[in-house]
C-alpha cells in the first residue's frame, strides 16, 4: 500500500470504481486485485461504505474503490444512495461492474444504468465456476458485441481471469470508450428525452450525459435537481428555459395519461426488457437445471419442522466446539504465561528494579495481560472462524428468514437478524452493519439494541462462569455438552431481550409500522476453510486481542495501584469497592465486580481478568492454575450461584464498550441516541438483576 | 361487480405466477422492480415460513425473501 501511495504521487493513479449487485463477490474481486483483506461474507450488504485499495498493472497505478452492493441506481437505501452518488458524480476513470454469472439478466439492469452515465464500463462476470457447475454456458464474446463493452469472465475465488480484467481496465483508462449500448424506452419517453436533450446540449459544462439527466428529470425532476446540486453544487434550474420546458413536457405527458409514476414504471421495466433481449440466445443451459444440493439444503434449513431445530443445533455445536477446543490451549497458555511471571520477577530482582515498580509491572500489568490472553484468546480464536464459516457458507440469511416473524412482531426489519448476528462477533461491527436497513427508524432500533447480544469479548466470561458454577461434579463430554447447552440458553435469552427491547422502543420513542424489506438468499457456497481460519485468526482475533491487551496493560497498572495505594488503613481498591458495594449488592454482586465493569468500559474482555486481579490483590489466594481454583477464589470472596447468574445477566446487559459507543455516535450522528444506547441496556440490565435477586432472596426465605 | 384478484401472497410453494401490476408506494415499488418484479415477470414461490408471513420466491433466477404485507400488493395474471 505504502509503495503504491508513493508511486501515486509520482504519476497520478487511475481511479476505478467497483460496482455490482449485493453478494456477487465484489469484495472477493477487490481483494484478489489489490491483495487486501476486505472482510467478505455470503450475504447481501456485507460492504458498507467505500473501501479503497490500489494495484499496479503494466507500470501504472490504479486506485480501486469498492462501492457497496446495489441493485440499481434508482433506489434509496443509504448504501445504495452512496454508491449511486459516487458513480453519478463521475469520480472514476472507469467502472467495473461485477455480475453474478448464475443470475446474469438481473445483474445487467445495473450495467445498463451505469452505461447511461459513462461508456467506460468493464463487465466482469464473476462466479463462472458456479455457473459451470449448474450447466450454464455464457457466450461472453457475443454479450460484449451486443453491449459494445468489454466483458470478462472471472472466477475471483480462484483468481481466474483477473489478468484479463486488469488488462481491459487498463485499456479503457488509456483509451476511453465513446459509445456503448443504450437502453431503449417507449416512444413517448424517447421523444421527450430528445426534446430535453436539445436544451441540455446548450448548457455549458454540463456534468452528466444529457440523455441520463433528461431521463432523471422526466422521472422526478425535483429529486434530479437536488441530486445534481448535491454532486456538483450547481442548480441546473437556474436555467429558466430548462425548467419551463421540463414543466411543459410533463404537463403534456400527464394530459395524455403518462403520469410521473407511469414514467418511472416504464423506465424500470425498460431495463428488464433490455436485459432479457441482451441475454437472449447467449445463455445456454448445457444440461437441465440442477439445484439438487441447494434445494435439498434449503428444504432442511428452512423446513417448517427442521429449520428451527437445525438453527439451535448449529448454535449448540459452535459453542460446544468452542468450549471443548478452548479448554486445553487455555490451560497450556496459562501455565506458560504464569511460569514466565516467576522468571520476570527474578529478572527484575537481578537487574535491580525497585520492588514496587517490579510488582506494579509484573504483578499488575503483566498478570492482567496474561489473564486476558489465557482466558480470552482460545475461545475467540475458535469462535470467530466457526462463525465466519457459517457466514461464508450462506447460512446467516436463513437465520434472518427464521427470525423475521419475531422482528416483525417487534415492528422492526428482518435484516436486524443479520446485524444482530454480526454483533456476536463484535458489537461495533454490528452497529456499522445496520446501514443495510433502509428505514431510519428501524435502523436506529437495530443500532440501539445491538449490544444486547454478547460480543466475542463477553463469551469467555460467560463460558468461564458457566463452567465454574453450573456444572458441579460433571466432567468430560457431559460437562462440555451441558455448558454449551447453558450457553445456548443464555444466548437465546439475549436474543429474546433484543426482541423485547426493540418492541419497547418501537412502542414508545420510535413508534411506527414495519416498512417493506426484501432479502436475497444466496446459494450455499463451499466455505474457503483454510482462508477463513487464517484470516479470522490473524485479522480479527489478533486485532481484537491487540485492542484488549492495549487496554489490559494500563488497566493492570491501575488496578495494582488501586490495590496498593493506601488511604488510612484501607486500600484505594477497598475504598472504591466499599463505596460501590451498597448499590452493587442490590444487583446481586459486590463493589469489585461493578468496579471491574466500569474499568472494562474500553473493552469487555478485561472485565473478568480485573475481577480476578482485584480479588487476588486483596490477598486470599496468590497462585492457581485451573478454573476449580478460580472458583475457590470467587467463593472465598462471597460468590454464590445467585452471584454467578447476576454477573452473567449484567454482562449480557450493561453499557456497550467504548468502541461500540463511538461507532454509535458516528452512525447516528447524535449524542442523544448515543446516550440512549448507553442507558437502555444498563437500565434493563440493572432492573433484571435487581428483580432476579429479589426473587432469589424470596425463594431462599420460603425454602 | 367484484372479482377476486390473485396476489403473489396467495402462491403456494412450487406454484408459478405472472405479475400483472404492483400497487404500492413508489419506494417499495422501486425496490421490487429492482429485483425484476415488473409487469409480465414470472415468479415462483419456493418456501413459505412456519407462520406464513414471509415467503421465498424465485425471481430472475435469484431467491428472494419478501414479507406477505408486500406481496399482497403484487397482483398476478
Amino acid at each position: 500500500m505504502q509503495k503504491a501511495a508513493a508511486q501515486k504521487s509520482a504519476s497520478p493513479a487511475y481511479t476505478v470504481a467497483l460496482a455490482g449487485n449485493p453478494n456477487v463477490g465484489k469484495s472477493t474481486v477487490f481483494n484478489a486485485l489489490t491483495g487486501m483483506r476486505q472482510h467478505t461474507g455470503n450475504w447481501a450488504g456485507k460492504t458498507v461504505g467505500n473501501a479503497y485499495g490500489s494495484y499496479r498493472f503494466d507500470g501504472k497505478a490504479y486506485t480501486l474503490v469498492d462501492l457497496p452492493g446495489t441493485y440499481s441506481l434508482l433506489s434509496h437505501s443509504e448504501e445504495e444512495t452512496h454508491a449511486s452518488g459516487f458513480l453519478s458524480s463521475l469520480q472514476s476513470d472507469a467502472v467495473t461492474v461485477v455480475c453474478d454469472a448464475t443470475c446474469l439478466a438481473r445483474n445487467l439492469h445495473l450495467v445498463l444504468q451505469i452505461a447511461e452515465l459513462t461508456p467506460n464500463v468493464v463487465v466482469c462476470i464473476n462466479l463462472m465456476d458456479e455457473a459451470k457447475k449448474r450447466g450454464l454456458h455464457i457466450d461472453t464474446e457475443e454479450l460484449s458485441l451486443r453491449l459494445q463493452l468489454p466483458v470478462v469472465p472471472v472466477t475471483a475465488r480462484s483468481k481466474q481471469g483477473l489478468l484479463r480484467l486488469e488488462a481491459e481496465i487498463a485499456q479503457l483508462c488509456h483509451e476511453k470508450n465513446t459509445q456503448c449500448y443504450q437502453t431503449e424506452y417507449p416512444a413517448y419517453i424517447e421523444k421527450a428525452v430528445l426534446d430535453l436533450e436539445s436544451i441540455l446540449l446548450g448548457i455549458p459544462n454540463l456534468r452528466m450525459p444529457p440523455r441520463t439527466l433528461a431521463l432523471k428529470l422526466l422521472r422526478d425532476d425535483r429529486a434530479a435537481v437536488q441530486e445534481y446540486k448535491s454532486y456538483f453544487h450547481i442548480d441546473i434550474y437556474e436555467n429558466a428555459e430548462l425548467q419551463a420546458r421540463v414543466q411543459s413536457i410533463k404537463k403534456s405527458l400527464s394530459e395524455n395519461g403518462f403520469s410521473e409514476s407511469r414514467i418511472a414504471d416504464d423506465i424500470a421495466s425498460a431495463f428488464v426488457y433490455a436485459a432479457e433481449d441482451l441475454t437472449a440466445g447467449i445463455l445456454v443451459e448445457t444440461r437441465p437445471h440442477k439445484r439438487d444440493f441447494q434445494a435439498l439444503a434449503d428444504r432442511i434449513a428452512l423446513g417448517r419442522k427442521t429449520g428451527i431445530p437445525i438453527m439451535l443445533l448449529l448454535l449448540l455445536l459452535v459453542f460446544w466446539i468452542t468450549i471443548v477446543g478452548a479448554n486445553y490451549p487455555s490451560s497450556l497458555l496459562s501455565d506458560a504465561l504464569f511460569s514466565l511471571q516467576d522468571v520476570l520477577l527474578k529478572v527484575c530482582d537481578r537487574v535491580g528494579v525497585s520492588p514496587w515498580l517490579r510488582d506494579m509491572l509484573v504483578l499488575g500489568m503483566y498478570r492482567v495481560l496474561a489473564w486476558v490472553i489465557a482466558v480470552m484468546l482460545p475461545p475467540m480464536a475458535i469462535f470467530f472462524p466457526l462463525f465466519t464459516l457459517l457466514e461464508d457458507f450462506g447460512y446467516l440469511p436463513r437465520v434472518a428468514f427464521h427470525l423475521d416473524h419475531h422482528f416483525r412482531k417487534a415492528n422492526t426489519c428482518g435484516k436486524q437478524a443479520l446485524t444482530m448476528c454480526m454483533g456476536f462477533g463484535c458489537n461495533a461491527v454490528g452497529v456499522t452493519g445496520c446501514r443495510i436497513i433502509d428505514s431510519p427508524r428501524e435502523r436506529l432500533i437495530a443500532v440501539l439494541t445491538n449490544s444486547f447480544v454478547p460480543c466475542n469479548g463477553r463469551f469467555p466470561t460467560l463460558i468461564s462462569i458457566i463452567t465454574m458454577f453450573f456444572l458441579g461434579a460433571a466432567s468430560g463430554f457431559t460437562a462440555s455438552v451441558l455448558s454449551s447447552l447453558l450457553l445456548t440458553l443464555t444466548i437465546l435469552f439475549s436474543v429474546f431481550c433484543t426482541f423485547a427491547a426493540s418492541k419497547l422502543l418501537s412502542k414508545t420513542v420510535l413508534k411506527g409500522v414495519p416498512s417493506s424489506f426484501t432479502l436475497e438468499l444466496p446459494p450455499y457456497r463451499r466455505p474457503q476453510v483454510l482462508k477463513v481460519v487464517v484470516r479470522s485468526v490473524f485479522d480479527r482475533t489478533l486485532f481484537v486481542l491487540g485492542r484488549a491487551a492495549s487496554v489490559a496493560a494500563p488497566a493492570g497498572i491501575v488496578i495494582w495501584l488501586f490495590a496498593n495505594v493506601h488511604i488510612g488503613d484501607s486500600t484505594l481498591l477497598n475504598v472504591c469497592a466499599d463505596f460501590l458495594n451498597p448499590f452493587a449488592e442490590l444487583l446481586g454482586f459486590d463493589g469489585i465486580v461493578l468496579l471491574a465493569f466500569i474499568l472494562g468500559l474500553p473493552a469487555n474482555e478485561i472485565v473478568f481478568p480485573i475481577i480476578i486481579m482485584a480479588y487476588m490483590a486483596s490477598g486470599s489466594i496468590l497462585e492457581f492454575e485451573s478454573l476449580t481454583e478460580l472458583r475457590t477464589l470467587l467463593v472465598a470472596n462471597g460468590w454464590t450461584l445467585t452471584t454467578a447468574v447476576s454477573v452473567m445477566l449484567f454482562s449480557l446487559m450493561h453499557w456497550p464498550c467504548a468502541t461500540t459507543l463511538m461507532t454509535i455516535k458516528k452512525e447516528t450522528k447524535s449524542v442523544k441516541w448515543t446516550l440512549v444506547s448507553l442507558v437502555l441496556p444498563t437500565a434493563i440490565g440493572m432492573g433484571t438483576c435487581f428483580v432476579f435477586n429479589l426473587l432469589a432472596r424470596l425463594f431462599a426465605c420460603v425454602f | 361487480m367484484k372479482t377476486e384478484q390473485k396476489t403473489m401472497a396467495a402462491l403456494v410453494p412450487a406454484e408459478q405466477g405472472t405479475v400483472r401490476w404492483i400497487r404500492a408506494e413508489p419506494s417499495i415499488k422501486r425496490r421490487l422492480q429492482d429485483l425484476g418484479l415488473i409487469s409480465g415477470a414470472k415468479v415462483t414461490c419456493v418456501f413459505t415460513s412456519r407462520h406464513k408471513d414471509i415467503s421465498i420466491y424465485r425471481i430472475c433466477g435469484a431467491h428472494i425473501a419478501i414479507r406477505d404485507c408486500d406481496t399482497k400488493n403484487v397482483y398476478l395474471k
